[in-house]
């Protein structure tokens, strides 16, 4: 439990947390080496110092007094719970149970992936989904493209293009594998297929057991099967899911992009099991009900072909 | 620093206070803002102005800065005062004060119903019933006791099923796990790496905001550098953590959401 203000003091006095000038000094940068290693050391092993530092760093920012070009951080101090027994930030939890529970239905909708929070963010404004695989992240529910209302027949908005454009730049910043996968989607978004492939399959080999990238690698390989002489690539997206899906079981993008691909190769009953079994992962009703009516008609294909 | 030193120093600085304070109370509604304002002044000039004559002002260092970490702890009482020793949560306060104000009341055991019935008569909060359900899930759910039967708004509860909060818990505890264990790795890190990983995966801090969190001269070049040196870290803390028995997926989920953890301490304790 951090020590209230006068506590704190007096803690200070006894040598066991620096003084509250040193702190300041220390986010002013004006202390020696060794004096700033120092602090850093205690700062590790003592979180209410580190509020302190945090917390005098955004409050000068929100004041207009940094120096920094940086916009002013939000205000974020730590949440710390004290005395309630057993009452666990359910947030926390939150940040698995996002995985494998029904994320929209418990706390609203997620985005985990911050480099692509623009891209999601400006999809979201889109009735229609530009691609008809589930790209992971966070993107929210949007109509299947088609022949007459898909994306390939219009332009992508404004918004997108520059979110598109603003994830292609930060991976020429930093060529982390998080950003070469960011570009992948943008360039799937855009319409660039095979670039997107190029970037996605980089990342799944930079970070084989990330499965999101291999979610979004079975999405880009599935639009690309449209295309002539692409066939092929049904069954690589089929693999791509299935990799995603045996490190995260209950992803529902990877589940979805399975059962488009196994409807892409026409194994119509196993494709109505997937579509099924995806419902019960799907977070929107949106979502169940297109998985629904796809497996309706997996189903009628299967039984046509059963006669 | 004798008391009138001090005493010239608060006045000369009161507008600046004034404004490291505004700064302070962005999450506070307007009447909790002027509170706060009062109590951080009454603070500063409380026994001949002690924590005023606390400041050094070596190297240079600024009064400002000294100031804001003087107001950072006092926000910290203040705090506590105001919501208990229990946060409202990050979603809470992100949604506004009519959030932490519902995320209280739910914490004080009152049913939906009765949270409505109060934020709208003894708070006089102009809200439609609608408004108020666009509350809810932005605030922890956690802290929800079993609505009254045929309470009309448990059906804005109705996706959020007992299964679904017992996933919650049980992946609770692998989250504390995982940051058992990531605190143990810290214990072999270079301090300011340590330092690096506490503020971002510990403490939940933006990346964009480390590099002025380690105490550097503002001078010295940053960011780019904090970014490669982040993700070097993150690689190694990946590694480890999957080493230590935990699945790719945890370790990415845990990872992708950072300072998630409080009340782990509790939990281990308990």
């Amino acid at each position: 439990m951090a020590p209230d203000d006068d506590a704190r003091l007096a803690h200070s006095a006894d040598g066991a947390c620096p003084e509250v000038w040193r702190l300041a000094e220390y986010v002013d940068g004006v202390l020696d080496d060794a004096e700033r290693r120092e602090i850093q050391a205690h700062l590790v092993r003592c979180v209410a110092c580190r509020d302190t530092v945090a917390d005098t760093q955004i409050i000068l920012k929100g004041s207009g007094h940094t120096l920094s070009a940086a916009s002013p951080a939000a205000f974020r101090p730590r949440r710390r719970t004290y005395v309630w027994a057993g009452s666990l930030a359910a947030a926390a939890a939150v940040a698995l149970a996002v995985y494998v529970a029904r994320p929209d239905l418990i706390f609203g909708p997620r985005i985990d992936r911050p480099e692509l929070a623009g891209l999601i963010a400006a999809m979201a404004k889109e009735s229609d989904r530009v691609v008809d695989g589930r790209l992971a992240g966070g993107f929210s529910y949007a109509r299947a493209p088609s022949v007459d209302r898909g994306p390939r027949g219009r332009p992508l908005s404004p918004d997108v293009r520059i979110a598109a454009a603003e994830v292609e730049k930060a991976l020429l910043a930093n060529d982390a594998a998080e950003n070469q996968a960011a570009a992948g989607v943008a360039h799937l978004i855009q319409g660039d297929l095979d670039g997107a492939i190029d970037e996605l399959e980089s990342a799944v080999q930079r970070r084989p057991t990330d499965a999101r990238f291999q979610s979004d690698l079975s999405a880009a390989y599935l639009e690309r099967a449209r295309s002539p002489n692409r066939a092929d690539d049904w069954s690589r997206a089929l693999s791509a899911a299935e990799r995603a899906l045996e490190i995260a079981p209950r992803m529902p993008e990877a589940s979805f992009n399975r059962a488009l691909a196994l409807d892409g190769l026409r194994r119509d009953p196993a494709a109505a099991d997937a579509w099924a079994a995806f419902r019960k992962l799907a977070e929107s009703p949106a979502w169940q009900s297109e998985a629904a009516d796809r497996e309706s008609k997996a189903r009628a294909r299967a039984a046509l072909q059963g006669r | 620093m004798d008391r009138d030193t001090a005493d010239r120093l608060f006045y000369q600085h009161f507008d600046e206070i004034g404004r490291l304070v505004s700064s302070a109370a962005r999450d506070l509604s307007a009447i909790e803002a002027e509170e706060l304002d009062i109590f951080v002044k009454e603070k500063l000039s409380a026994d001949d102005y002690r924590r005023i004559r606390a400041y050094q002002g070596r190297n240079g260092a600024s009064f400002t800065t000294f100031l804001a970490a003087v107001i950072a702890n006092l926000l910290k009482d203040f705090r506590d005062h105001l919501w208990g020793k229990v946060r409202p949560t990050e979603k809470a306060r992100q949604k506004g004060t009519n959030a932490i104000l519902l995320e209280r009341l739910l914490r004080e055991r009152h049913s939906f119903e009765e949270a409505f019935e109060i934020m709208t008569t003894d708070y006089s909060i102009a809200m439609s019933r609608e408004q108020f359900e666009d509350l809810i899930p932005h605030v922890n759910l956690r802290y929800r006791v079993r609505a009254a039967q045929g309470e009309p708004l448990e059906a804005v509860d109705s996706g959020r099923s007992p299964e679904e909060m017992a996933i919650v818990n049980q992946m609770l505890e692998r989250y504390c796990a995982l940051l058992k264990r990531l605190r143990q790795i810290c214990q072999n890190l270079l301090p300011e790496d340590a330092l690096i990983v506490k503020f971002r995966f510990e403490d939940g801090r933006r990346v964009s905001d480390i590099p002025d969190l380690l105490g550097m001269s503002p001078n010295r070049p940053r960011g780019k550098d904090l970014y490669r040196r982040l993700e070097r870290l993150m690689g190694r803390l990946r590694e480890s953590l999957e080493a230590g028995g935990f699945s790719a997926l945890e370790v990415a989920a845990f990872l992708s959401n950072p300072g998630l953890g409080d009340g782990c301490d509790e939990l281990e304790a308990g």
